[in-house]
């Protein structure tokens, strides 16, 4: 990258007119978007892998796979914009993220070993307990929902204050506060499930 | 809780948040006044916002900051996003103060989660803001915004040099005047003691005028690995890095390939490439793959420049070649000497650039020249243009396609598997393709909750192929028409389900259909996007490339689905079968070597790639690459021939995983550890489920002593529910390593119920019981392991395991027993060479010297390319040979040949190597009087556990360390004297508790006792 002046890889218009166009019927548009939203769906899926694995590329393609092939399977729904995408995005990657990490729970309860998602997805567990993540945040939800999309925002979909803001029609102060107490409340209960 | 309660709770936390740490408590005190079970919940809550800063929440959140046109930072306000790449994204923004447009750049703020990783970017920053000079970009601030780090510089307008060297080789003049102008600029950040590292022509900028700017200094640190640590941790970068690494490759300095520390001579390597390319039009060091580019920086020299630009100043090649040097010594030692020796050719330069343009032609004609040069540039790139955006290739050379089963309609089963299998090999000669991997299709088909063999449908290979992120999947099908046959090949987009290339041929009988089915597949390559000169290039014909034998073909495809699933054991008797229908069919042979040498039987498999070699002229390029590399890796054990095949191999196929793992595993056995884990770590990306590439990673990782990362990589593998045997052995290493007796048995119990694999377990056990000096037990289990390899067919390794114990019971000085054992393993497998260069070692140290000199003699003649043959087992039987002529001074001149490899990997043992030779060494070292020298030779071993692990070798070390030590106390006075008796007396008692229980009768372990009584 240089610091001259360069076309912006990503312009958020694009996006969202494929998307349009997708809602509007045009199966290739979702294609066409792929690319674009490739990068921001990596991004969000990198996080759980970085520091990780050795072999986090293909864990977070994987996952970044599994996000489109659920998000082709769920058909054209209604996207208000990249945002309004990314947070769709957002909440495929917590189910996946969550399913696997109870699979892999259940798995081991029961003794066998039966993955539905590639097991390249292996992300390190110990780290972040998904199944106690998502607990949380559900229970986070019965207290303040807009909290609680907001991790899921933050956390799975990788989106800045901005985006986040932009997303829920919040202004970035009250994102930013809310953020910041969520995150307290939330690994306060995480760590007091784990001690139990 | 409610809803209520927590928005309370939410409300004053927040405020606290926002206050210093030190006012909170005055805070709180008020606001929770009347209500101390809030004012708890609140206090409860901040107490863990320390540990949130270092738990998941943080390091996870915000993968990026995003500024919006408006955001304010300081006295900027951004304006627009002017660029985005992997390491941030760059901004134009107004200082509203001054008036300018200035550029902010914003790091992801990965950089910023490691404090000492931010200090040290501040730091760098700090100081690349201090320089002050026209060829350096100016930073004016720098600052954190939502935890991201940002920098404030001046904005450019005009181009990285990266552009004007795509569009061609600089006129000769150009090139020194930006030459000199980076020159300047690093002289000037040298001054201050500020070094680049990472200087290419994306980091240089050339501004609208001319002026040439150094961008991003300080920052080239952030993006490198911190310490040599750090460097050898098992790092992958990400897909799309990797081809900012391969960049970036081809201008680092041996020194940073190395991973040693590198000083301002490395900026002017890079500089000597930059300049090299700016006048060649093409880089100095370019391979296809970057450990290949890696290889070419340590080794070769660049092509001259002036087979690629004629007329070139000598004196201005010389300056080229002055910074390309390999020592840093040998560079220009400072920028501001290369600045000037630059500044000097700038004069001549100028008349030189325009007679490397012209020739010798005179002025008068220089405008017909350079016009119609000028027009052809223009219609090549017209035409360039055109090329791209009509003709755009279906596939490229990054996309991966998965083949499909054959539909077969003929009735006749013996197209079934044969066909795809065909195919295969057509579709794999090709550099520009690449398949699947085997073991990547088994994975998915797993995630795909079918089992591992199922059939290919079309239905099934689409999901297949997008769920594996394939570009493509190739459906053929055969189908009778009267006597004859039609073969159809369809390549279908797995995400659209569109066609994007088909063909059809007809075959007028059975024996037709491979080479119709070879045409066909040749012709869908260059349909595909692959350039006719490679088609042409790599296009064996099918029934040359293979079989001619349908039968034979058949059987030889089904031994893989046979291995994939039961293992080589399993898949033997198909490839034999496929010997026994066409014995030309030299991948079958190759095959069946591999799966021999997997059944660690290195004779038979010696046999086999024998055989394949011969023949390999039946096969097809790729294939006799891989005959000939397996041939000169295994056959005649020339390694450095071997290791140029590879290269060859991967040159042609730069996307082939084997011949990286090969090349690895090649290196090891030199003890080039470090390149073999590069190599191989290349393998990993290129196949991420290849269970061979974790099975050498942990093996690289235990030799460099490596332990935790040993572990991870197990742990990684097994996390992808890949695992075998080697990772268990690797277990069982790290369980003997860390004294770990009870991880030890477990692991010992993995292999239970495996037959062709428990002899080695229990030679293992054995081993470990020795290296403990409990040499009943260790004898029994020798039994053991040699009876279970005789039950499994392979005599030769019960054959190794016999000749490892009598080397071992002739250095705990039981010669009688040592003698007997060594002529039991010869008996057993009379042709093996593992067994005999053990049994001859095991004679010459139990004081048979003709019958050890007999055996060396015949191993000098049939192995005499063999590398390690040559340069480690016969000098060690020599030394030996020499020591009991009580001759250590040729003992150790013999010795000199096994230093350059002497910590390589040995194939046929379990652990890397028992590192013999070195202990000879130390042996004669010992005899010779030479104290300090016998100590260093056997600390080597000490030192090297991770390759030594539990052999025997590792346990006397310690008693050699203590005779070293005891000796040089003998040999030196005063303090010298006593410090080596102490060093001495520790040692012996290290070596008398490792033995605390051993079997007492073991003479050498008497002789230990004696010694020790004798010194204290």
């Amino acid at each position: 990258m240089s610091w001259g002046v360069q076309l912006s890889q990503f312009p958020p218009k694009t996006v969202s007119e494929l998307l349009s166009n997708w809602q509007a019927g045009d199966e290739q548009a979702l294609h066409e978007t792929l690319p674009l939203v490739y990068d921001e769906l990596r991004r969000a899926a990198h996080r759980y892998m970085r520091n990780e694995r050795p072999d986090h590329t293909l864990q977070s393609t994987a996952l970044v796979h599994e996000a489109y092939l659920r998000l082709e399977k769920q058909g054209a729904a209604e996207f208000k914009n990249r945002e309004h995408f990314l947070a769709i995005c957002a909440q495929l990657m917590r189910q996946i993220l969550v399913e696997y990490a109870r699979s892999r729970k259940a798995a081991r309860r029961d003794g066998g070993f039966r993955l539905t998602l590639d097991d390249a997805l292996a992300f390190k567990t110990q780290s972040v307990d998904m199944v106690a993540l998502d607990d949380a945040l559900n229970q986070l939800a019965k207290l303040n929902a807009q909290q609680s999309r907001i991790v899921e925002l933050r956390f799975f979909g990788g989106l800045s204050i901005e985006e986040t803001s932009r997303a829920l029609n919040l202004s970035p102060t009250t994102v930013k506060k809310y953020w910041a107490t969520a995150r307290l409340w939330l690994h306060h209960q995480i760590r007091q499930s784990s001690d139990q | 809780m409610t809803p209520e309660r927590w928005e309370q709770i939410h409300d004053v936390l927040q405020k606290a948040l926002e206050l210093a740490p030190g006012e909170r408590s005055a805070f709180l005190n008020q606001a929770c006044s009347s209500d101390p079970s809030l004012r708890q919940e609140v206090d409860t809550l901040l107490a863990s916002s320390d540990d949130v800063r270092s738990s998941f929440l943080l390091q996870f959140s915000g993968p990026r900051v995003t500024l919006t046109a408006g955001t304010r930072l300081g006295e900027y306000e951004v304006k627009s996003l002017l660029g985005s790449g992997g390491m941030g994204e760059v901004y134009r923004a107004r200082d509203s103060r001054l008036g300018r447009d200035v550029a902010i750049k914003v790091l992801p703020p990965f950089v910023s989660s490691d404090p000492n990783r931010l200090r040290r970017f501040e730091q760098e920053a700090r100081a690349a803001a201090a320089l002050n000079h026209p060829n350096i970009l100016a930073v004016y601030q720098m600052g954190t915004y939502e935890g991201a780090p940002y920098l404030v510089s001046e904005l450019l307008e005009g181009e990285t040099l990266r552009e004007p060297i795509r569009r061609g080789r600089l006129a000769v003049r150009k090139a020194i005047d930006y030459g000199v102008q980076i020159a300047r600029g690093l002289a000037a950040a040298h001054e201050k003691g500020i070094v680049h590292r990472d200087l290419k022509p994306e980091n240089l900028f050339v501004t609208k005028d001319g002026r040439l700017k150094i961008l991003d200094f300080g920052l080239a640190k952030l993006t490198q690995p911190q310490s040599s640590s750090e460097n050898s941790a098992l790092t992958l970068t990400e897909g799309t890095e990797a081809g900012v690494v391969m960049g970036t490759v081809g201008y680092m300095s041996p020194e940073q390939v190395r991973g040693q520390p590198a000083d301002h001579r490395a900026d002017i390597f890079a500089f000597g490439a930059i300049l090299y390319e700016m006048l060649a039009g093409k880089r100095a060091f370019q391979k296809p793959t970057s450990p290949e580019t890696m290889t070419a920086i340590l080794n070769e020299d660049p092509p001259g420049i002036s087979g690629v630009t004629p007329n070139l100043p000598p004196s201005l090649q010389r300056v080229v070649h002055r910074c390309l040097e390999k020592n840093p010594e040998q560079r220009f030692q400072s920028a501001s000497d290369l600045a000037f020796a630059l500044d000097a050719l700038s004069d001549s330069g100028s008349s030189s650039s325009d007679s490397a343009v012209h020739g010798a032609t005179g002025a008068g004609r220089r405008w017909k020249i350079i016009v119609p040069a000028t027009v052809t540039g223009l219609t090549l790139s017209i035409g360039a243009y055109f090329v791209f955006f009509h003709h755009k290739p279906k596939l490229t050379d990054k996309d991966t396609i998965v083949v499909a089963d054959f539909a077969n309609s003929t009735g006749d089963p013996i197209f079934d598997d044969t066909l795809k299998t065909a195919l295969g090999v057509s579709l794999q000669q090709s550099p520009f393709l690449s398949v699947l991997p085997d073991s990547t299709v088994t994975k998915t088909l797993q995630m795909m909750t079918r089992p591992p063999d199922a059939k290919l449908t079309p239905d099934v290979t689409r999901e297949l192929c997008q769920r594996a992120g394939s570009k493509a999947y190739i459906s053929g099908s055969i189908g009778s028409l009267g006597s004859e046959f039609v073969v159809g090949l369809k390549a279908i987009n797995c995400q659209s389900g569109d066609s994007i290339a088909q063909e059809q041929v007809t075959a007028a009988s059975k024996e037709k259909v491979l080479e119709a089915l070879g045409e066909a597949a040749a012709k869908l390559r260059g349909e595909l996007g692959e350039s006719l000169a490679t088609v042409q290039k790599f296009d064996v014909p099918l029934e040359q490339a293979t079989t001619s034998s349908l039968e034979a073909l058949k059987a030889y495809s089904l031994s893989f689905g046979v291995y994939n699933r039961d293992g080589s054991a399993a898949s033997m008797p198909y490839l034999l079968r496929a010997i026994e229908l066409d014995p030309n069919f030299a991948a079958a042979y190759n095959e069946a070597g591999i799966s021999y040498s997997y059944l660690n039987q290195q004779g038979r498999a010696g046999e086999y790639f024998g055989k394949a070699f011969q023949l390999r002229g039946h096969a097809s390029e790729r294939e006799r690459l891989d005959i000939t590399a397996n041939y000169y890796q295994n056959v005649t054990g020339d390694l450095d021939k071997a290791i140029q095949v590879f290269l060859q191999e991967t040159e042609s196929y730069p996307r082939t995983t084997e011949a990286y793992i090969n090349l690895g595993i090649a290196y090891a056995s030199q003890g080039q550890y470090e390149k073999a884990v590069e190599i191989t770590k290349h393998a990993l990306r290129l196949a991420p489920g290849d269970i061979g590439c974790y099975d050498d990673l942990t093996n690289f990782a235990l030799d460099l002593q490596h332990f935790d990362e040993a572990r991870q990589i197990i742990q990684a593998a097994h996390a992808r529910t890949l695992d075998n045997r080697i990772l268990h052995i690797g277990l069982y290493a790290l369980a003997f390593l860390g004294t770990d007796p009870a991880a030890m048995a477990e692991q010992q119990q993995w292999f239970a119920g495996q037959p062709n694999y428990e002899n080695l377990v229990l030679a293992l056990a054995s081993d470990t019981e020795a290296y403990g000096g409990h040499l009943g037990k260790a004898r029994e289990l020798t039994k053991r392991a040699v009876d279970s390899a005789i039950r499994a067919d392979n005599k030769e390794s019960g054959a190794v395991w016999q000749a490892n114990a009598a080397v071992q019971q002739a250095a705990y000085g039981n010669a009688a027993e040592a003698r007997q054992t060594a002529e039991k393993a010869l008996k057993l497998a009379p042709a093996s060479q593992s067994s005999e260069v053990e049994a001859a070692l095991a004679f010459a140290m139990a004081g048979d010297a003709a019958r050890a000199e007999t055996l060396a003699q015949d191993l000098g003649k049939r192995f005499p390319l063999d590398t390690q043959m040559q340069s480690l087992w016969l000098p060690a039987i020599q030394a030996q040979l020499a020591l009991d002529r009580k001759n250590p001074v040729s003992a150790l001149t013999a010795l000199r040949a096994t230093t350059p490899i002497e910590l390589g990997n040995i194939s046929w043992v379990v652990n890397g190597s028992c590192l013999y030779h070195v202990y000879v060494r130390g042996e004669a070292y010992l005899a010779a009087g030479n104290g300090t020298a016998a100590a260093a030779e056997f600390q080597k071993i000490l030192d090297h556990s991770g390759i030594v692990w539990n052999c025997w070798t590792g346990a006397l070390a310690h008693l050699g360390v203590a005779r070293a030590n005891a000796l040089q106390s003998r040999t030196s006075q005063g303090a010298d004297a006593d410090a080596a008796r102490v060093r001495a007396l520790a040692a012996y008692k290290d070596f008398l508790t490792l033995w605390k229980d051993a079997d007492s009768d073991i003479p050498i372990l008497k002789q230990a006792k004696a010694e020790y009584a004798k010194l204290q």
